[in-house]
């Protein structure tokens, strides 16, 4: 294995690592952001189940704040739609990172396989 | 979360026979399937003690019965401070609907809403449950699989030792 060899082997595989890390912290945000928008699907349901009378409330730090309803379910339909922009940026990204990672991986394979074949001459 | 077992370079994922991988990859796939598996056993168990949760709840509007109204209860201020107070009202409670918003309900819609959100727990842990299952039988097939390969392994490399010397038999390592 010649010293480029070894080089060129060495920036890969880091580059293979960092692109596999930053592909499990962005599919773990993916997973937060997924659970976020169900429990905020939740909320909106109910509270377009509610009453006209109905009184909401708005936790703020330890107080319950009184809220309009109208209000609340505007707030819960802004957060929804920013939640799915954001899942659709994350989804883009995994898509982008997974192409990037299988190019890397298989340019490694294709170093090996050169390492290997000089080394059996 | 879902699992293409391969993707070749044309980026579809193609069912491939277990049997043909070699066990570099099966063990691969083995730490991923027992990865899945720890994940989805949690989330049974966040949803068991979600469940558990709202049945406290439901509950407690169940205590609250017409002859609880005027008692003198304590409240707690902390985990560990309270106050007494009376009950004044039965009939109105708030109730967490999640995201930091609270509605107020009367009992009997609080009853019911607890109702069925411990219906809708219970439906998504049986839908856990159910790809546990699937997934465990899965992992028992590779197991088997790869206990077979590796037993074949074995009996060519001392197949191998045996035809290189002829004259010993296979020694004991």
């Amino acid at each position: 294995m010649s010293v480029e060899q070894r080089k060129a082997l060495e920036t890969q595989t880091m580059a293979l690592q960092t692109l596999q890390s930053e592909l499990a912290k962005i599919v773990a945000n993916r997973q937060t952001l997924d659970s976020q928008q169900q429990e905020n699907e939740l909320v909106q349901k109910e509270l377009e189940q509610l009453g006209d009378d109905a009184r909401v409330f708005k936790m703020i730090g330890p107080v319950l704040v009184p809220q309009d309803k109208e209000e609340a379910k505007a707030n819960v339909d802004k957060r929804l739609e920013f939640i799915r922009d954001e899942i659709s940026r994350a989804d883009q990204k995994v898509e982008q990172l997974s192409k990037d990672q299988e190019k890397t991986s298989m340019e490694l394979f294709k170093l090996q396989m050169d390492i290997q074949g000089i080394n059996k001459n | 979360m879902s699992t293409a077992v391969s993707a070749d370079s044309s980026g579809k994922p193609q069912t491939i026979n277990l049997e043909d991988l070699p066990l570099a990859q099966l063990q691969k796939i083995k730490t991923q399937l027992e990865e899945e598996l720890n994940s989805l056993t949690g989330a049974f168990s966040q949803m068991k003690q979600a469940q558990s949760a709202f049945r406290e709840c439901k509950n407690c509007i169940d205590e609250m019965t017409p002859e609880s109204k005027d008692k003198t209860i304590m409240i707690p201020l902390t985990n560990s401070l309270y106050v007494p107070g009376k009950l004044s009202d039965i009939e109105k409670v708030v109730v967490d609907i999640g995201t930091g918003y609270y509605v107020e309900k009367s009992a009997k819609d609080a009853a019911s809403y607890y109702d069925s959100k411990i219906e809708y727990v219970q439906d998504n842990a049986k839908k856990i449950q159910q790809t546990v299952e699937q997934k465990q039988a899965s992992y028992r097939g590779l197991l088997e699989i790869m206990q077979y390969k590796l037993t074949q392994q074995q009996r060519q490399q001392q197949q191998a030792e045996a035809n290189k010397q002829p004259g010993t038999t296979a020694k004991a390592r």
